[in-house]
């Protein structure tokens, strides 16, 4: 049983086949993931991070959870929903640790966290991620509604107050 | 403890009668020598980082598997946006129906800009 620290990928060339190789459905089940996809040309960066997002979408899985899985590439963040990033340094450093020997109560802590992994996996991936994107949507209306209304209220009681003299 | 430091170190008092029992005992004990345990192994370096992860996990899977769907069903954002939105609509009437009227601050001072830039200048005589 391995800790759930980073595990770096690399294609080791543009081909198809190698990114094939780096994804299956368990691939963030017990561990956080980085794609490198420095190694690439700019186009096939843009190219590997649209088959990377279709895999997560195809096979209903999510890239957030259990663990999540982050490309490593010189494009922006606004261009997909998977979590991009420039720089090693910009990975959460919680998961950035040295691999040790564990002992037996970490041992048996990290098996019973198996059990919530694997549960967390089974959920309905598409279903939750439109529920919280829909969530926040929402909010972002209501965020903006409010702040119309209270803006106009502050308006209608400056305009009453010298009214009133 | 060493038979001869255990005489050093005890008062002549406290030893009293003792003498000859701390004498006859055996140099090897009977018990068990304590397993040698590496550091590493006692430090418990991962128990608190497993502790947080199992802590995060759960909290994970409390969203998808009970939060998000109970959402879904009791959906509150709606009927929020439905009443800002009628509160917005009544304070913009009765904004306009306060500017709209003939003395009011916004017609003093729309006339006020207006006059300023269109009238044609006052004769000083």
């Amino acid at each position: 049983m391995s800790l759930p620290f980073y595990h770096i990928y690399t294609p080791r060339s543009s081909s198809y086949e190698d990114l094939d190789q780096i994804l299956h459905e368990q691939m963030n089940l017990k561990h956080p993931v980085v794609i490198s996809l420095k190694n690439l040309e700019f186009n096939v960066q843009r190219e590997f991070i649209g088959l990377i997002e279709n895999y997560f979408s195809s096979k209903n899985l999510n890239f957030n959870f259990p663990y999540p899985v982050y490309v490593l590439t010189d494009h922006e963040s606004s261009i997909s929903n998977l979590p991009l990033i420039a720089e090693l340094e910009e990975l959460p450093i919680f998961y950035k640790k040295k691999e040790g020997k564990m002992n037996v109560k970490e041992s048996h802590l990290l098996s019973k966290n198996k059990l919530l992994q694997q549960e967390i996996h089974n959920t309905d991936s598409k279903q939750s991620y439109e529920a919280l994107e829909n969530f926040g949507r929402m909010h972002r209306i209501i965020f903006d509604l409010e702040t119309e209304r209270l803006i106009l209220k502050e308006l209608m009681t400056k305009i009453q107050k010298v009214k009133n003299g | 403890m060493d038979k001869k430091k255990l005489i050093k170190i005890a008062s002549p008092d406290d030893i009293q009668g003792f003498e000859e029992f701390i004498e006859s005992q055996p140099k090897d004990t009977n018990f068990l020598p304590r397993p040698a345990v590496s550091k590493k192994e006692s430090s418990f370096e991962f128990f608190e980082f497993l502790s947080s992860d199992a802590q995060r996990l759960l909290k994970v899977k409390n969203l998808l598997s009970q939060k998000l769907p109970f959402l879904a069903k009791y959906q509150q954002a709606e009927i929020l946006i439905k009443q800002q939105k009628a509160e917005i609509n009544f304070i913009k009437n009765n904004l306009f129906l306060i500017s709209d009227k003939k003395d009011s601050l916004y017609r003093k001072s729309l006339s006020d800009v207006f006059d300023n830039y269109f009238n044609p200048p006052k004769d000083s005589n």
